[in-house]
């Protein structure tokens, strides 16, 4: 397939990526609770409507935010160390960073200060959720951007 | 011996930058703002030096990881000195802020006016503030 407008290009390669990452924050909650992790965010997350409204919230936001990004990519694209697939890998590491770690770090200092429960979970809760959306977002996007180039 | 200096450079504009990012945001946050619309008693039971801590900790630790960021792609993002810093303040600010809205849209109306706030807050302190101080101060 060829889209000759190269901002497109970037944005649909994300948007297919951050679909794909959507689903993965779920498929990793439904693993919680089913493999009983030591730390669950959402208990009641094998219940049929819950996993329905978190897919679909899910691959939304992180289709169109990832379509954004897709665009981003593009921009910084001959910067971006490395070649193909891994281009794409560290550009998801990079979006990680900036877009959960941050949001990670601020509840567990929160945590660390206040010392409420709830902070640490939502600490892991954008940690988690960040590695499986973002790592297979980049992969994806690596892959679909190199076929499309 | 340059790329030392230029490490050091980048810290210190980070750490700087940062620092004024973290007292912004702590103006913001006792400015009676969240209260007025009846939040803060609901999210979480917050004090004065909790705040100045959190934020001074968090916005220092990341203005200096967002520093080197910048200092890698500089000659990829588009302007030069004050409007560049803009330009990276807003990628960041894309990148880390408004998906939030999304996010918290699965936790009610509490939690999404919760986020508009902070959103804005967060676009003043990173696009008008950091992003500025350090297209200003680091230039290669």
């Amino acid at each position: 397939m060829k889209i000759s407008n190269p901002l497109m290009r970037g944005f649909y390669a994300g948007l297919i990526a951050g679909c794909v990452g959507g689903m993965g924050v779920t498929i990793i909650r439904i693993l919680e609770v089913a493999l009983s992790f030591p730390i669950i965010v959402y208990p009641y997350f094998l219940e049929f409507d819950m996993i329905i409204n978190h897919l679909g919230y899910s691959i939304s936001a992180h289709g169109i935010f990832g379509g954004i990004f897709g665009i981003i990519y593009l921009k910084f694209y001959n910067r971006i160390p490395s070649k193909g697939v891994k281009k794409g890998l560290i550009f998801g590491s990079i979006i990680f960073l900036i877009a959960n770690l941050t949001w990670a770090s601020s509840n567990f200092i929160s945590w660390l200060f206040i010392g409420i429960e709830q902070s640490f979970i939502w600490a892991y809760e954008f940690l988690t959720a960040g590695f499986f959306i973002w790592i297979p977002y980049g992969i994806l996007l690596g892959v679909i951007y190199e076929k499309w180039k | 011996m340059r790329s030392g200096n230029n490490m050091k450079r980048l810290l210190i504009v980070g750490f700087i930058a940062g620092l004024v990012m973290a007292i912004a945001n702590f103006i913001f946050d006792i400015s009676g703002i969240y209260e007025s619309v009846s939040l803060l008693p609901q999210v979480l039971p917050m004090n004065m030096q909790f705040l100045a801590a959190h934020n001074i900790i968090f916005s220092i630790m990341w203005g200096i990881i967002w520093i080197g960021l910048y200092a890698f792609f500089y000659d990829y993002v588009p302007n030069k000195g004050v409007k560049k810093g803009i330009i990276y303040g807003l990628i960041i600010w894309i990148i880390y802020v408004p998906r939030l809205i999304l996010i918290t849209s699965a936790y009610g109306e509490t939690a999404v006016t919760w986020s508009i706030i902070f959103s804005f807050r967060d676009f003043i302190s990173i696009c008008l503030i950091y992003g500025p101080l350090i297209g200003y101060f680091y230039r290669k």
